[in-house]
């Protein structure tokens, strides 16, 4: 039997995400089957934590290489940029509730609430530099796919808009305020990879 | 719109990884063009253009104009 070949870098890293994402959905679905005190707020955080892992994992696994796509230069810089303030908005997503139950003065506690919001913006930062020094055809692909995604999600919003003022659907806005971020994103994903293949 | 892009970078033996390297994009781009299905910006087509010493036309063609 002929060797197989091995998996090109962004499959090998796409099995990791999926892998960390079954764990966490496996681990959310047994503490709410086991009743274990996990607070709603830890299982809702674990649970989309794998469904990121999941998505993640998908995209990686259909995205061409990206060492045929961005320069290892870009691309190094661009994880450097990235990681303290995706570290940073993990650890604010975590401590910012903890947080709000310590103190009283308000302005704290719009400091506090907004935490997590201005480690994204350091992550947008990052984002705009990597596609701002890319080459024109990763230019294209990187702008369509956030324009498909900002098209696709505020539609799905407005939908579900509509469902939630004819009371089909019942969603707080709490929630649908702070899914609107990782949809993009998510969205964003997939579409990436519907365009990017398209050049192949 | 067609191109001798392929021919011409066989010609000088380089890889399409190098090729990329000396335009300053992706190898995954100069294969999109290649292949006709990313057509470039001026500013590309001027580099690539001097860097084979031809004429854009001498490289690129319309095909409405010069169907294959």
């Amino acid at each position: 039997m002929a060797p197989s070949e091995p998996l090109p870098t962004c499959r090998r890293k796409a099995l990791w995400f999926g892998g960390f994402g079954v764990a966490t959905i496996l681990l959310a679905g047994a503490a709410h089957a086991l009743h274990l005190p996990i607070s709603d707020w830890v299982l809702g955080l674990l649970t989309g934590f794998g469904v990121g892992g999941l998505g993640a994992a998908a995209v990686l696994w259909w995205l061409p290489d990206a060492s045929d796509a961005v320069p290892k230069r870009l691309s190094s810089r661009y994880r450097r940029e990235m990681l303290l303030p995706m570290t940073g908005y993990v650890l604010a997503v975590f401590a910012f509730k903890p947080l709000l139950h310590r103190t009283d003065s308000l302005p704290l506690r719009v400091l506090v609430s907004l935490l997590p919001a201005l480690f994204v913006l350091g992550v947008m930062r990052a984002f705009v530099r990597y596609v701002r020094d890319s080459d024109e055809m990763q230019r294209r692909i990187e702008l369509e796919a956030g324009a498909f995604a900002g098209l696709l999600v505020s539609a799905g919003f407005l939908a579900a808009g509509f469902l939630q003022s004819a009371d089909l659907i019942a969603i707080p806005a709490k929630v649908a305020m702070l899914w609107v971020f990782p949809m993009l994103c998510f969205t964003y994903g997939f579409t990436k990879v519907v365009i990017a293949r398209r050049y192949l | 719109m067609n191109n001798r892009l392929r021919e011409l970078r066989e010609a000088r033996g380089w890889s399409q990884g190098a090729l990329a390297e000396q335009l300053a994009v992706s190898r995954q781009t100069v294969n999109a063009l290649e292949t006709g299905k990313y057509d470039p910006s001026l500013p590309l087509a001027f580099r690539i253009a001097r860097m084979f010493g031809e004429p854009i036309e001498g490289i690129f063609f319309d095909d409405t104009l010069h169907p294959t």
